[in-house]
């Protein structure tokens, strides 16, 4: 049976310097607004929780700033650090391999649609792992055809 | 004079930012284009429209500019954002 592990809000994401996704609230939802034309990244931390076993899956729930089923392109990534690893964190980031997939938007603006992306490059993340995950939009991505602002709402990471 | 590539990417950006559109980032980008060359293969055709004083007079930004303004209003949006 599937287990929700984490619900990745748009409050609790942290940002870049530069080219992050905008803080902002649709109908006084809170949303991440991912713009169409500059690939923007944002990151939530959270610690893997005990019993972690399964393969992990992020469900990004997303809806439009216009009527188009014009498909959206997400990239997912997954930085785990263990305790003592060689990492040097005031300096270096150790994410593993982006995690792809896209999504028809809704044809209904404000209609939400969710896409599942299997997280198979998850950095060997193991129980008590300092970890972040990574969230981007491609937008410069041949498969993001999608020519307006995308409002995410959540992202669920969910064990198999 | 047609914009140069950096200046139709800034429209396509900001058309995608400011309105959305339910058609692809390309066709949306191929319309700019082909409105910024119809634009550069009709300028006579708009400079023949103008009273002689104003063709003459004008400049080629005074005349760009009195066509924004005019477009400006006809899309509905305050002629003060010039």
């Amino acid at each position: 049976m599937a287990t929700t592990r984490f619900a990745l809000t748009p409050e609790s994401a942290h940002f870049p310097a530069t080219n992050f996704p905008a803080l902002s609230s649709v109908n006084a939802r809170p949303v991440l607004a991912y713009d169409a034309a500059t690939q923007e990244t944002c990151y939530w931390t959270i610690v893997a929780p005990q019993g972690l076993a399964g393969a992990l899956s992020a469900i990004i729930h997303v809806f439009g700033n216009t009527a188009s089923t014009n498909p959206t392109y997400w990239e997912v990534a997954v930085e785990a650090i263990t305790p003592s690893d060689a990492v040097d964190l005031d300096s270096a980031t150790s994410f593993d391999t982006v995690n792809a997939g896209n999504v028809a938007m809704g044809a209904t603006q404000g209609y939400q649609v969710s896409l599942s992306i299997a997280l198979t490059n998850a950095d060997s993340i193991a129980a008590g792992d300092y970890v972040r995950i990574s969230l981007a939009r491609d937008a410069d991505n041949g498969s993001d055809t999608f020519a307006a602002d995308a409002y995410v709402t959540l992202v669920e990471i969910r064990e198999a | 004079m047609a914009l140069i590539e950096i200046d139709r990417q800034a429209v396509r950006d900001h058309f995608m930012r400011r309105f959305g559109t339910a058609l692809t980032k390309v066709i949306l980008r191929t319309s700019i284009d082909n409105v910024d060359d119809w634009l550069d293969a009709n300028l006579a055709s708009l400079d023949a429209a103008l009273p002689v004083a104003a063709r003459t007079g004008f400049s080629l930004q005074e005349k760009t500019v009195l066509l924004c303004l005019v477009l400006l209003r006809r899309g509905g949006f305050p002629v003060d954002r010039i």
